[in-house]
């Protein structure tokens, strides 16, 4: 287990170091294709229309990753940046492993932010409607191998306590 | 003793039926709760769900409708009555006086559990709610002490259920409406202190700023936990101090008193949290259930170090505290 473990936290820091040099474009229209399919319960019964004509962020703080959605119809859309420097109406920004935490059921958001590992900016109210809404979701509908990677990744992730 | 416990999502009361809980509350998509954040809650359909995943388990669900009505909307309140009643709701959690008289006069075997909001904090407030609308139950405030509770136990003509652990809102159950004098909303009227779409979180130079509405009610340096931006925990500049003037951002944790609590004849235990995640409620509901067994069990009761980290790091600002409960003077 033990190197099972070691394997993936190297697997993984890899993964970082290429991730950073990735084109990000094709990632972000996968990562958008992924939640339309999850999400699809959800963006029909309208739990989503909170996003209409607006812009969250999500950044993946050490992959300089930037996700930016919006919502057009009954999808989400991952929005281009038009200059870098034009900001969404919120930004939820985490590491990579808080990230895995989270969506593996392994630690609680507002515990992040107490303890400033997760960040909300912007329009405060868009961002925790946001976590609301995905904490929501029904983990059960995510392909069981896609589960158990992500519960894999996040345990190989966490802190260890002595 | 019966382990009650928070759902803001499908999800979250999974979770709480998966770890143990005996009964579930939560709360309806609108303000009669308090609260009322964007994204949280039970429409029709997401409760109906709820309840059906209790009964299939064997537990209980009880529905918060712990808000006080406005004048000019009370039939939004009744409404929420009539659906919880219409959903098959175990019971719900009142606060409102008038919402009480309504609910049972109307629904005379709805079981009424009366809201710590309601602030009762005596025997012979609870036998007026007892005579006049038939409660069942009364969930007490958090500024009793230990001793309190305990008198209070003997002479209560209703069942007792006390806080376990949560984030604190102490200063004046039902009362407070400190939020409002910033934001315009205040829980008991609104169903949410510090509404999301006041609150500001500006990284600066210093730290993180917390502001309500504008007003800088908090700077975390880098490193330092943060809490809920709510006007109590926030700190201010007090004779010539800085510091957290009236209430530190701290989690309430009973743990320690469980068999004190249980020899008082206490019947359930609540647990704060349903703007929190399924893995706060899995993890908390889990670690009390633990002590609940371990405590029927018989003989000694000591808490399990893993449990009190687990309650700690689930906490508001990384700490704990007993509140009210070893308060000497009270
Ligand atoms: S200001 Fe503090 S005490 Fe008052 S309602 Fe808000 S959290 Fe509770």
């Amino acid at each position: 287990m033990r190197m099972h473990s070691n394997v993936l936290r190297t697997g993984f820091r890899l993964g970082v170091t290429v991730a950073k040099r990735l084109p990000s474009r094709p990632l972000e229209l996968a990562a958008v294709t992924m939640l339309n399919r999850q999400l699809a319960e959800e963006l029909i019964a309208g739990e989503f229309d909170f996003l209409d004509g607006r812009q969250l962020d999500i950044a993946v703080t050490d992959l300089g990753l930037q996700l930016r959605i919006g919502k057009r119809a009954a999808s989400l859309v991952a929005l281009p940046r038009a200059k870098p420097e034009c900001r969404a109406d919120a930004t939820i920004a985490a590491c990579a492993a808080d990230f895995l935490a989270i969506v593996s059921g392994r630690e609680d958001p507002d515990t992040l932010f107490f303890q400033r590992r997760l960040t909300i900016s912007g329009d405060t109210e868009l961002g925790l409607t946001a976590k609301n809404r995905l904490d929501a979701i029904d983990r059960g509908r995510i392909p069981p191998a896609l589960q158990r990677a992500i519960r894999a990744m996040a345990e190989s992730l966490a802190p260890r306590v002595a | 003793m019966e382990l009650v416990c928070p759902a803001g999502s499908l999800p979250a009361l999974e979770a709480a039926i998966d770890n143990g809980a005996d009964a579930v509350y939560i709360g309806f998509r609108d303000e009669t709760n308090a609260r009322h954040f964007g994204g949280l809650n039970f429409d029709e359909r997401r409760a109906q769900q709820a309840l059906a995943k209790i009964r299939a388990r064997g537990r209980r669900l009880f529905v918060a409708i712990n808000t006080y009505a406005r004048p000019d909307r009370f039939s939004r309140w009744q409404s929420a009555v009539d659906r919880a009643v219409d959903l098959g709701a175990d019971a719900v959690i009142l606060a409102d006086i008038g919402l009480m008289d309504y609910a049972a006069e109307r629904y005379p075997d709805l079981a009424l559990h009366l809201s710590v909001q309601a602030s009762a904090t005596s025997a012979a407030a609870l036998s007026f709610y007892r005579r006049n609308f038939g409660i069942r139950r009364a969930v007490l405030p958090r500024v009793l002490s230990l001793k309190q509770v305990q008198q209070l136990a003997r002479t209560s003509p209703v069942e007792l259920e006390v806080f376990g652990f949560g984030s604190l809102c102490i200063m004046a159950e039902g009362r407070c409406h400190l939020s409002s004098y910033v934001t315009g909303e205040s829980p008991n009227m609104n169903g949410v202190c510090s509404p999301a779409k006041a609150v500001e979180w500006q990284p600066t130079p210093a730290g993180l700023d917390a502001r309500l509405n504008g007003v800088l009610i908090d700077r975390f340096g880098a490193g330092e936990n943060a809490g809920y931006p709510t006007l109590c925990k926030g700190r201010f500049v007090a004779d010539d101090r800085t510091g957290h003037a009236l209430e530190e951002p701290v989690s309430l944790n009973s743990m320690a008193l469980l068999p004190a609590l249980c020899a008082a004849g206490i019947k359930a235990i609540k647990i704060e949290g349903r703007q929190r995640s399924p893995s706060y409620v899995a993890q908390v509901v889990r670690t009390w259930r633990e002590a609940i067994d371990r405590l029927a069990r018989g003989g000694e009761f000591h808490i399990d170090p893993r449990w009190a980290d687990t309650l700690s790091r689930n906490s508001e600002g990384k700490q704990t505290t007993l509140g009210a409960y070893e308060r000497p003077w009270q």
